[in-house]
Parts: structure tokens; C-alpha cells; sequence
């Protein structure tokens, strides 16, 4: 074998779903869920590699369809911070074994992710501390 | 003169295009195996398959991936004559357009399995390991008894006989393919024959032009 393929399972084909997909699906294994298929409009002619599901993202049944237990790793990405954290604590429950990373928001809710012992991703947050490392390093120089 | 190379053609039927490229990426993993991926996105093209020359796709294809359906069209009775044309080619269906009566003709075609979408790496792999062919192809026989022949000793009468009885059986197994006559030819003219040698060496040349 040349290299290991991971299976990754990102939730939501939204803005950031989209260009995770299109970025991990260059070497793994990708399938992305969303419940709009027009969502999944923005990996078209992009070379996208992998699946698109349309499924309903609220009901953990047909989650489970997905293979979940097989993932290597779930990023839980909706623009919907309670559904976020709703999905991220249900798989967490069903499969303990599985890396989830989960998109929260609202920085003010990233507590709430965190006291469940979740892996997050803070958009606003990474780009404030990007933003500001900019400022301070411009400043020095 | 030259074997054909040996292939492992995978047949993949499949009409979503990032669903392709995934197969032919996870594929492109056992190229140390020689596996020639075949396209085939149209309904059209399915029945393309069935009038292809039956010998030839039987001692190539390996292996075919196929949706239950091809541009909104069921493809399950085509997927059934193939399989009858290709007894030993293993035939998986990865789809999620399942009913009972799609199972049902899916069992009663012997086809290998039905795998939901969507198909983990993992899972990909262990089909393909499964089906490739190992050793078995007619061109491997043939390179085999053509590297025994280099090696035999022409004055050992037993070897002589055996790999002629062998090489005969070859010819027998697929009369119109040149390899059996060449390989004969080579095994007298090492053995001195050169008449006989000549002889089948004309013979392989014809059915190779």
C-alpha cells in the first residue's frame, strides 16, 4: 500500500464543510452529510473526492448508517451551534472511540463543548488570535 | 516475440464523478499488482460490456464495482448477464438504491455482495484483495512454463515430456492465443527439434498477426 487512506465524515456542506471536504478529500477518504443538496453545489467542479450524502442530520439512526464506527474522524461543522453540540454529544455517547472535532460559533458556548470533553473549532476565535498575532508581529517589525 | 502483460482489470460502473475518483485513487494503492481501472458512466456503455469479446474480458477483468443504477436506470439484469459471461469475475454492488426485489435478483445473478454507500477504505480494500486474480491468468501460467523452459536441461527426458504435456494443455485452454505455439517451439528448438520447433513458431506468429 502506498499510504493509509483515513475515512473522514464531516457533518454540514456549508461554507466551512465545503472547503474541509474539498481540502481532506486531496488524500483521505471524505464523505460529507448535509440535509440541502443544494449545499453540496459548492464541491462541484472543485475535483471533489468521496461521497455526498443527503440525509437528515437530526436523527441519529440514519447517522448511524454512515459507518460512524468506522471513522477515522468526525468533524461536526453546521452553522447551528446546538445542533452542533447535540450531534458531537450523540456520537460521543454512541461511539466514546471516535475523534470528533465540533464547530462552535459562539465563543461564549465553547464551554459548554468543552465540558463534555470535546475537540472544537472556534472560527471567530482562531481568526481574532490570528488577527491580533498579525497586528503584534507587523508592530515589531 | 512477447507475453501480453498481465492485467488486472477493474471494471468500476458508476456515474458520480467524486465517487469515481475516489475508486480510482483507492485502485491506484495495489498498482504493484497491475490493476487497470475501467470506467463506465453510462447506461449506455453497460451494455457495451456484453458485446465485447467474452474470452478476452474473462482472462482480464477481475473485478467489477457497479451502483444498483446508471443515470437513473437500473442496471442489475446487465450486472446479471455479465456475471453469467464471467462466472469467475467477482461482481460488487456498492449502492444504496436497495429494495428486497433488487436483493433478491442481486442473490439469485450470484453477485459477490451489496456494500452501502458509503464504502470505507478499508472495506474497498478487502474487496479488492479478494478478487484480484493471484497467479491464475493464462499469461502467468504461459511466462511460467516460458521461464522453466530457459532453465530446463534438454538431455532431462522427464522435464522435456512434462512441460510439453503442460504447454499442450495450454494451447488447449485457449486455442487462439499465439503464447502455446511460441512456448512449443521454443521447448523443440532447445531440445534440438528444429523442424517441429519451426513449425510452431509459424503457427504462433500467424495467430499473433
Amino acid at each position: 500500500m502506498k499510504e493509509a487512506v483515513k475515512y473522514i465524515i464531516i457533518i454540514g456542506c456549508g461554507r466551512l464543510g465545503s472547503e474541509l471536504a474539498l481540502e481532506l478529500s486531496l488524500k483521505h477518504s471524505v464523505v460529507v452529510i448535509d440535509k440541502n443538496e443544494e449545499s453540496f453545489e459548492r464541491l462541484a467542479n472543485r475535483n471533489f473526492t468521496g461521497f455526498t450524502m443527503l440525509v437528515d442530520i437530526n436523527d441519529m439512526d440514519v447517522l448511524k448508517k454512515m459507518k460512524l464506527e468506522k471513522a477515522d474522524m468526525v468533524y461536526v461543522v453546521t452553522p447551528d451551534d446546538n445542533l452542533n453540540f447535540m450531534l458531537a454529544y450523540g456520537i460521543k455517547k454512541m461511539m466514546p472511540h471516535i475523534k470528533i472535532m465540533a464547530r462552535a460559533n459562539d465563543p461564549m458556548k465553547k464551554e459548554i463543548f468543552m465540558r463534555e470533553g470535546m475537540e472544537i473549532f472556534c472560527p471567530i476565535e482562531n481568526s481574532v488570535s490570528g488577527l491580533v498575532k498579525d497586528f503584534y508581529e507587523d508592530d515589531k517589525q | 516475440m512477447e507475453f501480453y502483460e498481465e492485467l488486472n482489470e477493474v471494471i468500476i460502473i458508476e456515474d458520480s464523478d467524486s465517487v469515481i475518483n475516489l475508486y480510482i485513487r483507492l485502485l491506484s494503492n495495489f498498482m504493484n499488482r497491475k490493476v487497470m481501472p475501467r470506467v463506465i458512466k453510462t447506461f449506455q456503455e453497460v451494455n457495451t460490456i456484453l458485446s465485447e469479446s467474452s474470452k478476452l474480458l474473462r482472462e482480464r477483468v477481475s473485478l467489477i464495482i457497479a451502483e444498483a443504477e446508471i443515470e437513473d436506470r437500473e442496471v442489475l439484469d446487465q450486472l446479471s448477464m455479465i456475471k453469467k459471461t464471467l462466472p469467475k469475475t467477482k461482481v460488487y454492488i456498492i449502492s444504496n438504491k436497495v429494495n428486497i426485489e433488487r436483493l433478491k435478483k442481486a442473490l439469485k445473478s450470484d453477485l459477490s455482495d451489496w456494500i452501502e454507500k458509503p464504502i470505507t477504505p478499508d472495506e474497498f480494500y478487502e474487496i479488492v484483495n479478494m478478487s484480484l486474480f493471484r497467479g491464475q491468468t493464462y499469461d502467468s501460467k504461459a511466462r511460467e512454463l516460458d521461464n522453466e523452459i530457459k532453465e530446463f536441461d534438454p538431455d532431462n527426458d522427464l522435464k522435456y515430456y512434462t512441460l510439453e504435456n503442460m504447454i499442450s494443455k495450454l494451447i488447449l485452454e485457449n486455442p487462439s492465443r499465439f503464447e502455446g505455439h511460441y512456448l512449443l517451439g521454443k521447448l523443440y528448438e532447445r531440445r534440438g527439434i528444429k523442424t517441429l520447433a519451426q513449425k510452431h513458431y509459424d503457427a504462433a506468429q500467424a495467430l499473433k498477426d
